[in-house]
């Protein structure tokens, strides 16, 4: 349901993830530069598949994009303060889950307003503090625990080759059986055999 | 309030996010781990004008000044380790492996009395102006002279941490581009001019207004019969004014020489060629041409001795 971009009274129909599809005006889909170098010029033929984000985070989106269709052209990131009223209940309303699906559809979008409010928002939270305040108020590991973490890969990784190294001796113990003469095979057989039958009498 | 997982982030979404940051919170911010370092490190590139260090006591700052950021970046950290936080050298690492530049413009160091800051300074591979302040212990003066000497274009000392003319002399010959010494009283104290002979400095610059005709004389005799191979190029002193000029050239086979000319130094220095009119020329035992000059001033006099190459 596509035609060419001049009209902004042209209606898109985007595809989300769960194969759902929905109306969003030429104007406001203009906003994203993924579209424009993608769809502007060809038009679309059936509805635009952004098929990696979800119908609610992609409605969110082009929510904030269709209310700044009459906004003068982005040209550099603003500061919070120069939020309208809108704007703030816009991003106050997202619980993180939320805010951080728009983040990335946005920035696959390549919505620059958007983004750009998104991160200021994010830059906020990291404002004046220094490392150790850093540390509460983002999930990132510090130091110490990738220092354990890379640990217990060690130790994961030292386990793994030890018993890949045991399966290689055990295949080379086998390759080796089935090598020997028939005599000899019959030999080592009850060797082991006698080695298993004086191991249970001991226990 | 819930942490934020940044990490969650698509890479290319943490460009903007730096750029709503200061330069000392995305410098903190590189400091939570390797791989904050690593993220800062390919998505944040700042360019770095200069970067001057100051060691006053248990503190070491850093003024960095950065291109696209009006203000400049300013960050301090204790000298001595505390329990928790990052040692000295590592933090010092981190930073200026994230600002990509292990060239320092100007270090300031009034000393502190945790020597192990001069092993954190080993990490610098270019200092252009080192300063050694007047109230730097001797023991830490010494130390940082015998890291950063190899990598410094100028040191400027404000005392001489040096017991002997020997420590002193050995340290002359060690540097090898531009020395200033500022000190009152340079040959009151247990020091000579000889200390200049064996120097292997390119220049040499020395504000001594208590030396006399007599003891500059005898350099520039010893100079001229090259007694010493001195690879120096020039040497300036600030002395006194009552210096008698006549006296001190008197039996240096001196010609006055009054057009301009132009003297050029060593690449290494990278200072600009000097240019100035007059002066005497003297030439040495093994053909090298030099020249003398005088400039009065208000108390004092300039004395300069360039060496052609």
């Amino acid at each position: 349901m596509t035609s060419p971009a001049s009209s902004s009274e042209v209606k898109y129909l985007i595809e989300s993830s769960e194969g759902n599809t929905f109306d969003v005006s030429g104007a406001a889909l203009r906003q994203s530069n993924t579209f424009n170098a993608m769809f502007l010029n060809i038009g679309a033929d059936g509805p635009i598949p952004f098929t990696d984000y979800n119908e609610a985070t992609l409605k969110k989106v082009f929510e904030y994009c269709e209310h700044s269709v009459n906004e003068e052209n982005y040209s550099g990131p603003k500061h919070q303060d120069d939020l309208s009223k809108w704007d703030l209940n816009f991003f106050n309303e997202m619980d993180q889950k939320m805010f951080i699906d728009v983040i990335n559809a946005s920035n696959f979008l390549d919505i620059e307003r958007l983004t750009s409010y998104c991160c200021e928002r994010i830059a906020r939270m990291l404002r004046g503090k220094n490392t150790q305040e850093m540390i509460k108020v983002i999930t990132l590991p510090t130091a110490e625990e990738l220092e354990a973490k890379q640990k217990v890969e060690e130790k994961k990784a030292a386990a793994a080759k030890k018993v890949a190294e045991k399966a290689a001796e055990t295949a080379e113990k086998t390759e080796t059986l089935e090598e020997l003469p028939v005599q000899q095979l019959v030999q080592t057989t009850r060797n082991k055999l006698t080695r298993k039958y004086l191991s249970f009498s001991n226990e | 309030m819930t942490p934020f997982p940044l990490l969650r982030l698509p890479r290319l979404a943490l460009i903007p996010v730096f750029q709503h940051m200061e330069p000392s919170e995305i410098i903190a911010f590189s400091l939570l781990s390797n791989r904050a370092k690593n993220l800062v490190k390919m998505l944040w590139k700042p360019s770095v004008k200069t970067i001057s260090f100051l060691v006053v006591s248990n503190d070491l700052s850093i003024l960095a000044y950065l291109s696209n950021y009006d203000k400049p970046l300013r960050l301090h950290i204790k000298t001595k380790t505390v329990n928790g936080m990052i040692p000295l050298s590592k933090w010092l690492e981190r930073v200026l492996d994230v600002l990509n530049s292990f060239s320092i413009f100007q270090i300031n160091l009034h000393g502190s009395p945790q020597l192990e800051v001069c092993d954190a300074l080993a990490i610098l591979k270019e200092v252009r102006h080192l300063y050694i302040m007047a109230n730097c212990p001797n023991s830490f003066a010494k130390k940082a002279l015998e890291i950063l000497t190899p990598v410094t274009t100028e040191t400027i000392m404000f005392k001489i941490p040096f017991e002997s003319q020997e420590e002193l002399e050995i340290f002359m010959k060690s540097n090898r581009k531009y020395l200033s010494i500022f000190i009152e009283g340079f040959s009151e104290l247990k020091f000579n001019m000889d200390a200049f002979l064996v120097s292997n400095s390119l220049r040499l610059s020395l504000r001594e207004k208590s030396l006399s005709a007599r003891r500059i004389k005898q350099f520039l005799s010893n100079w001229l019969q090259n007694e010493h191979n001195s690879p120096l190029e020039h040497l300036t002193m600030i002395i006194d004014e009552s210096v008698d000029r006549l006296e001190l050239l008197e039996g240096l086979d001196a010609v006055p020489f009054s057009e301009k000319r132009t003297f050029h130094y060593s690449k290494d220095l990278e200072i600009p060629p000097n240019t100035f009119s007059g002066g005497y020329d003297v030439r040495g035992m093994n053909g090298k041409d030099a020249t003398i000059t005088f400039e009065g001033g208000y108390q004092r006099t300039r004395f300069d001795f360039y060496v052609w190459n």
